[in-house]
């Protein structure tokens, strides 16, 4: 029941999320405006070098085999070795002022360090739009809450970046480690359980920062560190319960990527096929995070008993008693 | 004898000689060096682009913007001199406000007291020019970028170009209502001796409610930015367009501020004093 609160909540909120996305693609144009403005050339060449490395492809392939059943593993780990070429040698061609590989690399991890931080740049201004939301059943301007807490959306992002980047560094190589362990024991099928574990150590890795931004959105008054530190003592109560929910909508966002990946196989020649995949795939997943952030907003709320506004309400009267007040 | 037409407009022509004096510097600075003449070239070329059937080898039309449209036109030897423009536009916005106003309270065209107000809100002028013309720039670079974008995504060329008319035309709007919310926050800020944040805050209630305002000055902007532009190109043959743009620039000078403090008038209810004067 719980669940179908919060799935309300999201529902009800479908403008924010819209706002939210907005405010993102204004944003990423913003910087790549800038990133033309400083390298020139750099964010042409980033595009062009997504799309040499054919991501989309790989993903396609593997897909396909393992759907198909013809997966084979020593094929797939050659293709991982060309991938991992690949992305070396795309880093390796990336422009720097002084010819040097290691500034490549420093651009490389630059840059990513800017997407991800970019990603999750309205995160503070949703979490406060649904908290007002959910405690009053009020809403206020979405563009007046991003400027007024732009100062906390940057630290949250900041340490967001700095505590969730290792940690998914650390699943990346514990996956792929489980990989080979099972490839050596059991074969092509190995893949699958990676796969899912790969899943669940995410929504683990998810779950556990779940009721940071709430904490940050209901306690105003107390530092992004300190609400990170709340939250994760307030959350031990209820791990569970907060990981299955975020682990379904987690599975119905792959699922629904797998789906777009397969089904953009065939566009017409005129249509980056990459850089569509990319979109929707981004939609896709930015939807699925908001819904998560509204069943981790509900949890928290549940956690802390406290009642929530899941529907919006319309009183009557309340426009004659605002015009008589203007008059 | 007749009574004198309230109007902003009819304010700014019969008083023109003193607003003249302090706008036309700045104007002629800011036509003839702030890179006016990078959007006609930018219609030019997506009009050739246009017939060329839409598919040019080497040419993005996002790299093309942004050399006409953001920052990076002032980013020559003229950039230097542009600074002074502005500089110079911010002095000439706080004296014609300070003139106007003093002008509307008191009816007295020219005096001492005008230039000392003046100074005393420079500062606020200052500020507040810079925001506008920061909100200007970021808006120009968020147009750039959502044209980069559509060109990464692999739309055709002639789609590109329709995108980026409208998006040029949108933002101008948006920049123009921008500019019509906050209308009044000098004025406020001047005469009510608030800060500049809580008078833009003031202003943008005061005008919100009169949204016919905020209307006229985005349509009579867009009206005299394709004036300008129509002008500009039939006078560029001789080498000429610059007169356009000074002509532009020396009508946003001076009438804007006329406005801000007319409106201002008009939502304090004061009485104007320079209107008890009848003329033929």
């Amino acid at each position: 029941m719980q669940f179908v609160k919060a799935l309300g909540v999201s529902v009800h909120n479908w403008k924010v999320m819209v706002k939210a996305l907005f405010c993102q693609l204004l944003i990423i144009a913003l910087v790549i405006t800038c990133a033309n403005l400083l390298f020139s050339d750099l964010s042409q060449q980033v595009s062009q070098i997504m799309e040499s490395l054919q991501l989309g492809e790989f993903f396609r392939t593997v897909i396909t085999d393992i759907s198909e059943g013809s997966f084979n593993s020593s094929e797939f780990a050659v293709q991982l070795q060309d991938m991992i070429d690949r992305i070396t040698q795309s880093i390796q061609s990336l422009p720097n002022f002084l010819n040097r590989v290691e500034l490549s690399y420093i651009i490389a991890i630059i840059i990513v360090c800017i997407y991800r931080m970019l990603v999750s740049a309205t995160d503070v201004t949703v979490a406060y739009q649904l908290n007002e939301f959910m405690t009053s059943n009020a809403r206020r301007p979405f563009t007046w809450y991003f400027f007024k807490k732009f100062g906390k959306s940057l630290r949250f992002t900041l340490l967001q970046f700095v505590i969730s980047g290792p940690m998914d560094l650390l699943i990346i190589f514990g996956v792929a480690g489980f990989y080979v362990m099972f490839l050596v024991a059991f074969k092509w099928w190995a893949i699958i359980p990676a796969l899912l574990l790969g899943l669940v150590l995410y929504t683990i890795r998810h779950v556990f920062l779940a009721f940071w931004l709430p904490t940050i959105a209901a306690t105003d008054a107390v530092s992004v560190y300190n609400a990170l530190r709340d939250g994760i003592a307030k959350l031990m109560y209820c791990f569970w319960k907060v990981f299955w929910k975020n682990f379904v909508i987690l599975l119905t966002v792959v699922l629904l990527s797998v789906g777009v990946v397969i089904l953009t196989r065939n566009l017409p020649e005129t249509l980056n096929t990459s850089m569509v995949t990319l979109v929707a795939t981004s939609i896709i997943s930015l939807v699925g995070f908001f819904t998560m952030k509204c069943v981790n907003m509900a949890e928290y709320f549940k956690a802390n008993n406290r009642p929530f506004f899941y529907k919006r309400f319309n009183v009557y009267g309340t426009e004659i008693v605002r015009k008589k007040a203007v008059k | 004898m007749r009574v004198q037409s309230n109007h902003a407009i009819a304010y700014m022509f019969r008083n023109s000689f003193p607003l003249l004096f302090f706008a036309i510097v700045p104007a002629v600075l800011l036509g003839l060096f702030a890179g006016n003449e990078g959007a006609l070239r930018f219609l030019n070329a997506a009009a050739e682009w246009w017939n060329q059937g839409g598919v040019i080898a080497e040419v993005t039309v996002g790299k093309e913007m942004l050399f006409d449209f953001t920052i990076v036109r002032l980013a020559n030897v003229e950039g230097l001199i542009v600074l002074v423009g502005f500089v110079l536009y911010v002095f000439s916005t706080g004296f014609i406000l300070a003139t106007v106003e003093r002008h509307m309270r008191l009816g007295v065209r020219f005096s001492r007291g005008a230039i000392r107000n003046a100074f005393s809100v420079m500062g606020r002028v200052a500020l507040f020019i810079l925001l506008l013309v920061a909100i200007n720039e970021l808006s120009m670079m968020i147009v750039v970028g959502l044209v980069s974008i559509m060109e990464e995504i692999g739309a055709t060329m002639r789609f590109v170009i329709v995108f980026a008319m409208a998006l040029l035309v949108l933002a101008k709007i948006l920049f123009c209502s921008i500019v019509g919310l906050l209308l009044c926050s000098l004025p406020v800020s001047q005469c009510d001796d608030y800060k500049l944040n809580v008078a833009m805050s003031y202003s943008s209630r005061l005008m919100g409610k009169r949204n016919n305002i905020v209307l006229a000055l985005v349509m009579l902007f867009l009206f005299s930015k394709a004036l300008t532009f129509t002008v500009a190109y039939l006078l560029s043959p001789l080498n000429l367009d610059f007169i356009a743009y000074c002509l532009y620039y020396l009508f946003w000078i001076m009438y804007l501020p006329c406005l801000a403090v007319k409106v201002y008038f008009d939502v304090a209810g004061e009485p104007r004093k320079d209107l008890e004067k009848q003329i033929f």
